[in-house]
């Protein structure tokens, strides 16, 4: 029961996390801006959404592993992709092309 | 309780990634950028609370090539956006 209880909390944090980063790109005034809303969906959901794996027992070591390899590559991935697209679109803006 | 749980965070997901692809589908190609990287990000999550709800290890490996091949991507488009302004 209490495994149940955690694995409920985590999921509800991996949704909060998803929603809030949708809620917050969409609203975000520019490009930049929007760019910091990929956190909360890339960095913090898949290591909670894991630990609700691991958690609720009902999965092989060998699913715990890989669903773990797919949160690493998200969470190590997430800050470069989101630095060079920043990079990417302020050297667009400075060239003097017109903004997104 | 704990599958109601699973299920609950699969129809989360797949609703914060519908609402993504909505915002990717407007705006200029600088707004529908991170839309498109955030929907990748939440399509894979979707699909790992999906292979626990279902039993299918393979979304796994979907996964996996989903986040790869989507930093790719995006960086990728980012650089031609770059390019052609």
């Amino acid at each position: 029961m209490t495994a149940e209880i955690a694995v409920a909390v985590l999921l509800g944090l991996v949704g909060g996390a998803a929603l809030f980063s949708v809620v917050g790109l969409l609203r975000s005034p520019t490009p930049l801006a929007a760019l910091h809303y990929l956190g909360p969906a890339a960095i913090a959901a898949p290591p909670l959404l894991v630990a609700a794996v691991v958690v609720s027992g009902e999965t092989s070591l060998a699913f715990d592993l890989q669903a773990g390899l797919v949160a690493a590559f998200l969470v190590v991935g997430a800050p470069f992709v989101t630095q060079l697209l920043g990079r990417a679109y302020y050297a667009g803006e400075n060239e003097g092309g017109e903004s997104g | 309780m704990s599958a109601t749980s699973w299920q609950a965070a699969v129809w989360v997901l797949s609703a914060a990634f519908a609402a993504c692809g909505w915002g990717a589908a407007r705006g200029g190609p600088w707004r529908r950028l991170p839309a498109l990287q955030l929907a990748a990000t939440l399509l894979a999550l979707d699909w790992i609370a999906l292979a626990v709800v279902i039993h299918a290890p393979y979304l796994l490996g979907l996964a996996l090539v989903l986040v790869l091949a989507s930093g790719v991507g995006t960086l990728a488009f980012a650089r031609f956006l770059e390019r052609g302004r």
